[in-house]
């Protein structure tokens, strides 16, 4: 499938969606009622600072910003990004560790938190790829 | 009475494997060439529910599915809450020869997914003679460990949500949904550590 390349701030005005996306989404934030933690997007080269409580994103904060912690970090370069919302995913793309096992995206940090919400985190880093598609049926 | 039974029955039998006595699951559908179906790693026989309600093969086979011990409705050995489980070659090989055995299955097509696609190329190496055909679905005779499989069971992590999370990334995204799901819940249900102890077989 042809797909447009996002660029750095349109993958990070991207994931700035996902407070109004997730949070819309009863089910997926009840999924994450057990998590609230803070992580780290990194849209190419910019880096995103994303905090959750009991499953809601309640904000997510362009960075760099200096001394501020997070638990886990989630990068990937605007293409794999771009590849990674499409309605239809190439394989490698489809799936956040898929994109991990490729080679396309580095996770790191104390994976405890993604781990213990896997199906929750890849939901939510989906969030705009099922925006996509829900619009593109509309 | 209004009730339609599906055409699959199922049954327990208790057969010695690692030398020990084991209750195990079978289930079975249609008549014909005996086709002897393994399951994936973390999942159980209901993974080839679909094939034993296809008349196009059932008309033709007898498709049988059985669960290792420690999935599905078999149970682990006695004893084995102070053990860690680990399937090895030697120990997969062994259940599916005695499962064949003991249903006098002659020279039976066998079949399995992902490590039971593994198996058919060992089984195919090393017990040829038993069978009349092998069918490797998704098989790979080489995997390379690419992740800490350490987080499929911890106290602090949900064993089965973890599996079926990590399993989620191998379903297409064409995949209708309820099939998806269908086939996660196995995952989900997986016991504790028993996704990981297949995985071994991979080392």
């Amino acid at each position: 499938m042809k797909h447009s390349t996002l660029s750095d701030a349109e993958v990070a005005a991207t994931f700035e969606r996902l407070p109004a996306l997730v949070n819309a989404d009863a089910a997926l934030v009840r999924r994450g009622r057990w998590c609230s933690t803070s992580f780290l997007l990194g849209a190419g080269s910019l880096p995103l600072h994303v905090t959750i409580a009991e499953g809601k994103v309640i904000e997510v904060l362009r960075g760099p910003v200096l001394m501020l912690s997070w638990r886990f970090a989630v990068r990937a370069d605007a293409d794999a990004w771009s590849r990674f919302w499409q309605p239809l995913p190439e394989p490698g793309f489809h799936d956040l560790l898929a994109m991990t096992r490729f080679g396309r995206a580095v996770i790191e940090g104390d994976l405890q938190p993604l781990m213990a919400n896997l199906r929750y985190f890849k939901e939510v880093l989906e969030a705009p790829r099922r925006a996509a598609a829900s619009g593109a049926s509309a | 009475m209004s009730i339609s039974f599906e055409p699959i029955t199922g049954r327990y039998a208790t057969l010695t494997l690692d030398s020990r006595p084991c209750r195990v699951y079978i289930e079975e559908a249609g008549s014909g060439i005996p086709l002897l179906c393994l399951h994936t790693a973390g999942a159980d026989s209901r993974q080839f529910r679909h094939l034993m309600l296809d008349r196009a093969v059932t008309d033709h086979f007898r498709v049988i599915a059985f669960d290792l011990p420690w999935h599905g409705k078999s149970l682990p050995p006695e004893g084995y809450e102070n053990e860690e489980y680990r399937l090895t070659t030697e120990s997969y090989a062994e259940a599916i020869l005695a499962v064949a055995d003991a249903l006098e299955l002659e020279r039976p097509v066998l079949m399995g997914c992902s490590m039971g696609g593994r198996i058919v190329l060992h089984m195919g190496a090393h017990h040829a003679a038993r069978f009349r055909a092998l069918i490797g679905l998704e098989g790979a005779d080489h995997q390379t460990p690419w992740y800490d499989t350490a987080w499929l069971d911890r106290a602090d992590v949900h064993g089965g949500e973890i599996c079926a999370a990590m399993v989620s990334g191998l379903v297409a995204p064409q995949s209708p949904a309820r099939y998806r799901w269908e086939t996660l819940w196995g995952y989900l249900q997986s016991g504790p550590g028993v996704f990981r102890g297949d995985l071994y077989f991979y080392r």
